[in-house]
């Protein structure tokens, strides 16, 4: 159980991360959308993994203590932890000498990543939780 | 003859000394300068300052400061604040595109200069009274001081305990002749 739970966490890590790079280099090459000086690939990358091993934690312990409803309970827990957790970037208070016109774009294009991470380990569930 | 020249010359001397008053000094801002407010809880600078620098230690009385912030430069590091600084519950951008400040006076402080006069924010005017430190190095100078806008006289904002009804304002402005 606890080693299905860790494979899920890194699988989904790692390619939320490698979703996440692909859309912020997307963005940066295409559009110029380019927010590196304050958000590095690095951190997106922790930031990745840090919340599937936390979700794969919280998954774990409700099954756990709560054989029944654990799972139900999970998944409301987390959709409202994945809304909550928007209002990081639009409360984001970027350097004062940021350019005007991307600290407007900044909420919505780090909103977009928050999903990023949450969709994947969610895709990956069933794989690993059969 | 000789009993003309002597009071001729001093009518002359008199006349071109009216002239000679000291001329007063006229400063260009330049693009380094950092206009900043802050508070416990709201910060930010503004980004465009023009205006005319007239300064000169020596005349303080023909001194005079004329300057304007454009208020749709302000940034405060976060794009849905920097739009709600702009409406008309803050400083009204559409109405009132700049902050103005003209001095009426310059006073000899004792760490630089008060510069008095009209600050114009949302078309509320308010005599001001601006401590300043005057720094010059040859042919550049600078101009730095802090001080304080209580925000209700100016009607920015409505009254809540979020944003503090004071926000401190420092600006460095340097100039060059």
């Amino acid at each position: 159980m606890f080693k299905k739970s860790f494979f899920h966490s890194i699988s989904a890590g790692l390619i939320s991360s490698i979703a996440c790079y692909l859309y912020v280099s997307i963005l940066r090459d295409e559009f110029m959308y380019d927010f590196s000086e304050v958000l590095s690939i690095s951190n997106v990358v922790g930031a990745c993994f840090f919340s599937c091993i936390l979700a794969s934690i919280f998954h774990t312990l409700a099954n756990h203590f709560l054989p029944k409803m654990g799972d139900i309970l999970f998944h409301v827990f987390f959709a409202v932890i994945v809304f909550a957790s928007l209002l990081g970037p639009m409360l984001f208070k970027l350097p004062l000498d940021f350019d005007k016109d991307l600290t407007l774009i900044f909420p919505t294009y780090a909103m977009v990543l928050h999903f990023f991470p949450a969709l994947i380990w969610l895709t990956l569930k069933p794989i690993f939780n059969k | 003859m000789k009993k003309v020249i002597y009071p001729a010359l001093a009518v002359v001397l008199m006349l071109t000394s009216a002239f000679m008053s000291v001329t007063n000094q006229e400063w260009k801002i330049k693009d380094d300068y950092s206009i900043k407010f802050t508070s416990k809880d709201l910060s930010g600078i503004f980004k465009e300052f023009s205006g005319e620098i007239l300064f000169n230690e020596k005349d303080l009385a023909s001194s005079k400061f004329d300057l304007e912030v454009k208020v749709s430069s302000i940034s405060t590091g976060n794009g849905m604040m920097n739009k709600k600084a702009l409406s008309k519950e803050w400083f009204d951008a559409a109405q009132f595109s700049a902050i103005k400040f003209i001095s009426s006076k310059i006073e000899k402080s004792d760490k630089g200069y008060a510069i008095i006069g009209d600050l114009t924010i949302k078309g509320t005017k308010k005599y001001t009274k601006i401590p300043t430190v005057y720094k010059q190095n040859g042919s550049e100078a600078s101009f730095t001081g802090v001080f304080y806008v209580k925000r209700s006289v100016f009607n920015l904002g409505s009254a809540s305990d979020a944003v503090p009804d004071v926000l401190k304002v420092e600006f460095s402005v340097p100039v060059s002749k």
